[in-house]
């Protein structure tokens, strides 16, 4: 029995958020590349619900579009998370690997995602007055997606409920190191960067003259 | 987040710079657009003449600290380091008459001392802030002192000085003075200059300090309480009142932008606190109100100390104009810009350290603006549909015609049209009005189509889910025959 297709697995993992992902561990389903197709319309999602939302809720500034903090709000802080979550539940004696939990979170992110697109829809079609139905969406697939990504982490490590509070707590910590050290990087490399590039015009200055 | 806060910066600066540094140049004119960028506009004041004095015919000014104009037209002038009001033609081309001496009603001879503050009622009474003698003096136009208010006796007034810097009248002859050094508001005396309180008050900012208080409050005994650390608000610094009684305040060091400038009835409420409104410059650039005036049109002047700017803003405190600036230039001001008043299609600033008085007329784009908003806040959106257009021809940067075009639209019925100028006015607000009528008006004549592609819909949910059971079936029956 449980023969699915992978959509049907991700459809089953959705809607039995207390089995699902257990039945998903068992039968050793679960495929990267429906994975990265939830995270880049998570990305595409994001970028819309921004910039296409109903007029009648927010205008965009169309002076001013730049796409990496959309980037980094989603595919790299996702990835952020498999890793700081990776990492911690390594050292708890969680089970999973990492391409399980990138595989499991991403799956658990369908309400979220889905909530995103549903709202930018149908904040054409409403007014300002009916903004409550627009809140709800985002809450029940904010809440729903939250409640499937505790049951993800605690199926792919095999956890307890308290530990996998206790993971999550963690993880979030690590995110933020993680974030940390990618800002540090950045500057670090700009700072090289920018002393590469000063030399070389020093250097065509020279030969020039 | 950084890059627009550097684009704001820059283009703060960009202006301080043309403002101060190249001060022969024209004077630049700039705007906010819905989003709060600073843009460039037309200007809706031009400074014609800045004139001292001597050019008066009344001797040099030296620290001109007031300035009203009577209905009549004729403009006083609170000359504070020479001790006198000097009275100037309605023209501003002469002065009539100087005011140095007064006579008591005992008939003794008193002088003025530092006055910072003049105002002359309907009926023809001058009132004076008589700073320097710590009183106000209420006299006749002949000199004839008819009333004193020095320092109150009662138990409310805790001040131990009383310094009155400005100060008015209501039409039944109360009389405000604002008064250095005291934080409870405007001193409200009645008409026989019995003092009778305070009147718009600003509330306890909140800063760390007061935050303290209120812990330290909460551990401390009664005795404590009442010994010490109570927080106090900023006192205002300037105010007017306007031809239907309210009253109008700004406060110079108010931290919250609500409290800059407050439109104040009679019961004491702020109503301009819930609109939302902010005063001064946006960004980077600190304003600090002195002075503020109302005129017959309910227009909103207020004048600012730190950058020597004029703010003008419509009844409903949506900006209109943004005139002077700092420097030596004619329209420029110097540190120490001291009253602002307008009469008809001119504005007047008095300059401290400059000793002049800089007259600002209305431009064609700015009576265009005017135009315009008064018919717009009088709710004739259709008559002004045709002066936003005009306004929008000659500056196509001014954000409020783009809402006036839209409210006119709406009215009118062009929906579509409202929606668009809503959308670049950049106001998600008056795009949900028009969207809201569009919606419905769409709804009313396709509710048919709706219905008949609602119903199909349905149907073709049953079909197809009737289908998909019966081919479920199939496949069970088959993998159990196997």
């Amino acid at each position: 029995m449980m023969e699915l297709s992978e959509r049907a697995w991700i459809k089953h993992v959705i809607f039995h958020p207390f089995e699902g992902f257990e039945d998903l561990r068992w039968k050793k389903a679960g495929s990267l590349l429906f994975a990265n197709i939830v995270i880049f319309l998570w990305f595409i999602g994001a970028v819309l619900c921004e910039r296409f939302y109903g007029k009648q809720f927010v205008i965009a500034d169309i002076d001013e579009f730049s796409i990496f903090p959309f980037i980094v709000r989603t595919i790299v802080f996702f990835l952020a998370g498999v890793i700081s979550n990776w990492a911690v539940c390594t050292l708890l004696d969680g089970e999973g690997s990492a391409r399980k939990i990138y595989i499991y979170s991403a799956y658990a992110l369908v309400p979220y995602v889905v909530q995103l697109y549903a709202r930018t829809l149908l904040s054409h079609f409403l007014i300002r007055d009916e903004e409550v139905f627009l809140i709800i969406i985002e809450t029940v697939g904010t809440l729903w997606s939250g409640l499937l990504i505790f049951m993800a982490i605690k199926a792919v490590h095999q956890f307890s409920v308290s530990k996998t509070i206790w993971s999550l707590l963690l993880t979030i910590a690590g995110i933020m190191l993680i974030m940390l050290f990618l800002v540090l990087m950045i500057l670090l490399f700009q700072q090289v960067y920018v002393f590469i590039a000063e030399v070389y015009t020093e250097l065509e200055y020279r030969f020039r003259a | 987040m950084y890059k627009k806060a550097a684009i704001y910066a820059s283009s703060v600066l960009y202006f301080l710079l043309l403002a101060e540094g190249m001060s022969v140049s024209a004077e630049v004119s700039y705007n906010y657009n819905g989003r709060g960028d600073s843009v460039a506009s037309q200007a809706g004041y031009k400074a014609v003449l800045a004139i001292s004095g001597s050019e008066l015919g009344c001797g040099e000014f030296n620290e001109p600290s007031d300035i009203f104009a009577t209905d009549s037209g004729e403009f006083f002038i609170a000359d504070k380091e020479n001790n006198r009001i000097v009275e100037i033609s309605s023209d501003f081309k002469s002065s009539v008459r100087e005011y140095g001496s007064f006579s008591e009603k005992n008939g003794a001879k008193t002088t003025l001392s530092k006055p910072e503050g003049i105002f002359v009622s309907d009926d023809g009474y001058m009132y004076i802030a008589d700073t320097g003698n710590s009183r106000i003096i209420v006299s006749d136009m002949e000199c004839n002192i008819k009333m004193t208010i020095t320092k109150p006796e009662s138990a409310i007034y805790e001040n131990e000085t009383f310094k009155p810097t400005k100060v008015a009248a209501d039409k039944s002859g109360n009389i405000y003075g604002v008064l250095n050094n005291v934080t409870g508001g405007a001193a409200f005396f009645d008409s026989s200059g019995e003092f009778c309180g305070y009147f718009g008050a600003n509330s306890v900012e909140v800063s760390a300090e007061a935050a303290a208080n209120y812990f330290k409050r909460i551990f401390a005994t009664d005795k404590m309480r009442a010994a010490s650390f109570r927080s106090t608000p900023t006192g205002i610094t300037g105010f007017d009142i306007d031809n239907e009684g309210f009253f109008y305040t700004v406060t110079e060091a108010s931290v919250s932008d609500s409290e800059r400038v407050k439109k104040i009835n009679a019961a004491g409420v702020n109503l301009f606190e819930n609109l939302d409104l902010t005063f001064g410059d946006l960004h980077s650039v600190k304003t600090r109100f002195i002075d503020i005036d109302v005129d017959d049109a309910g227009r909103i002047c207020c004048l600012d100390m730190e950058t020597g700017r004029v703010f003008q803003y419509d009844e409903n405190g949506s900006l209109l104009f943004i005139m002077g600036g700092r420097g030596e230039r004619l329209g420029g001001f110097s540190v120490q810009p001291t009253a602002v008043e307008s009469v008809g299609n001119s504005i007047y600033v008095t300059d401290g350290l400059k000793n002049t008085i800089t007259i600002f007329e209305e431009t064609s784009f700015g009576r265009a603006v005017h135009n315009a908003s008064e018919l717009y806040n009088d709710g004739l959106y259709d008559e002004a549909l045709e002066p936003w257009q005009e306004v929008l021809r000659l500056d196509g940067n001014y954000q409020a015609a783009y809402l006036g075009m839209s409210a006119s639209l709406l009215i009118s019925g062009d929906y579509k049209g409202a929606m668009e100028y809503a959308e670049l006015g950049g106001s998600s607000y008056h795009y949900n009005k028009a969207f809201e009528r569009y919606r419905a008006k769409w709804l009313d004549e396709n509710l048919s189509y709706v219905i008949f592609a609602a119903v199909i819909f349905v149907i073709l949910c049953v079909i197809f889910r009737r289908y998909r059971k019966k081919r479920h079936k199939i496949t069970e029956e088959g993998t159990e025959q196997s």
